[in-house]
């Protein structure tokens, strides 16, 4: 008996590539304000529209070499990687054990990385490094940040060690596939008096509303498929737009324009960034809450003037110690979530309006 | 010295440290926050920790003081 002759093939009449476009590229799960991940679920035409964006909006030198330092459930990963195939580039893989490695850099300058790709916090740490600089990575052409708050002080850096290199913020959320506006920060720029840089210009096939209390609301190709199995925040979450067949997608940050610019000024929620790592500050509130001992908790990002957040800092009533808190929270959370400053008090302060004292207690952190 | 290095960290750090507290072990200094001390520090004190050297030297703010007095 052969089976194969069994086998008969149907033509469905729809071509290979769009029938294709109907399904899903990835599905990536991200932090949740209970604690529980959410699967954002991503369709390919999402994927294509990004690739071919990155391709003619990123100034990516010809035959770019793509580094990559960010595990693949982060989907900053995904700029190298896809960047990679859409201009026929290389990309130069990281395990976690040689991005700690002494001589890292030296391993890029050997394999000729012309593209850099990451988030502010993680090129921050190499400033110190008499590696980084143009004189030894000689063909590295490109800065692309991303994931949090680039700052100028950062920029200012990477101009006097890199002179030659042009640098691009990229701004997007998960749920809007990796990206969705990018600017190179041009000395103008980097002159203007606002302490904040710009996000830049959308993608093709997108566009960006702004709500009138400030809210992000990004519409275009580029929107999730939704939430996988979460139908409630799906709602909360997605909206449509008939005409133009696109769906649009909250995002909770707030942002506004200014001399036709857009900038992101933070949420409207509690989700902060730090150090790249999307942080639900609600999860580490219902963790403290949680440990017996403690009856009031309230965590606080403290922030530098440029808006990156400096550390978190955690404010309980609590019969625990500092150092018993810590230890209790290292269990069940990562640890870039635990707090490193623990304030321990007898009751927490409130305003006139009766509310958790946030900008009291913003100050004592920062004095004791 | 002492007021001057502990000045520098809460300028950073937007908190008060003690002269002999742990900075890394205890959480207090990480990463991206060593690299503003560094930074601090050689705008201050003109002089450069070698990036092999900073976990050693920032060990506590009197390990940083002694790293001074040696190499300004």
């Amino acid at each position: 008996m052969t089976l194969n002759n069994e086998r008969t093939f149907k033509s469905t009449g729809i071509p290979a590539q769009a029938l294709e476009q109907q399904d899903l590229a990835y599905i990536m799960f991200t932090s949740g304000s209970t604690g529980k991940p959410k699967g954002v679920q991503i369709g390919r035409e999402s994927v294509w529209n990004f690739m071919q964006w990155v391709r003619d909006d990123f100034s990516l030198p010809e035959n770019p070499v793509l580094m990559n330092h960010a595990v693949f459930s982060f989907d900053l990963s995904l700029i190298p990687l896809l960047g990679n195939l859409a201009t026929g580039g290389h990309i130069v893989l990281n395990a976690k054990e040689d991005i700690a490695a002494e001589n890292w850099l030296h391993n890029l300058q050997q394999k000729k990385v012309s593209v850099w790709v990451s988030t502010p916090s993680f090129a921050y740490q190499k400033l110190l490094n008499p590696e980084f600089r143009a004189e030894f990575l000689t063909e590295l052409k490109l800065f692309v940040f991303i994931g949090e708050v680039l700052s100028k002080a950062l920029v200012k850096h990477l101009r006097r060690l890199f002179p030659e290199a042009k640098i691009l913020n990229s701004y997007g959320p998960t749920e809007a596939t990796i990206a969705t506006t990018v600017v190179e920060i041009s000395d103008e720029i980097l002159k203007t008096e606002c302490e904040l840089l710009p996000i830049g210009q959308m993608m093709p096939q997108s566009e960006m509303e702004i709500t009138p209390d400030g809210e992000l609301i990004i519409w275009g190709k580029n929107v999730m498929r939704g939430y996988l199995g979460l139908p409630k925040e799906n709602a909360e979450k997605l909206l449509w737009n008939d005409a133009k067949q696109w769906r649009g997608y909250r995002t909770g940050d707030l942002g506004r324009m200014i001399d036709g610019n857009l900038y992101c000024q933070g949420r409207n929620d509690s989700q902060i960034k730090m150090n790249g790592y999307r942080i639900e500050i609600h999860e580490i509130e219902n963790r403290l809450l949680a440990l017996s001992g403690i009856s009031e908790a309230v965590v606080l990002p403290l922030t530098k003037k440029d808006g990156a957040v400096l550390r978190l800092a955690a404010f309980c009533s609590s019969k625990l110690s500092e150092k018993e808190i810590k230890a209790n929270l290292k269990q069940t959370l990562p640890s870039y979530m635990v707090p490193s400053q623990i304030v321990i008090m007898d009751a927490l302060p409130l305003n006139t309006n009766g509310k958790i004292d946030r900008k009291l207690l913003d100050a004592q952190a920062r004095t004791c | 010295m002492e007021q001057k290095i502990l000045d520098l960290f809460e300028n950073v750090l937007s908190r008060k440290v003690e002269f002999n507290d742990e900075l890394i072990e205890s959480g207090i200094l990480d990463s991206i926050t060593a690299v503003d001390v560094v930074l601090e520090v050689q705008a201050e004190f003109g002089c450069m920790i070698p990036p092999t050297d900073v976990a050693t030297v920032l060990k506590t703010p009197a390990t940083l003081a002694a790293w001074i007095e040696e190499n300004a």
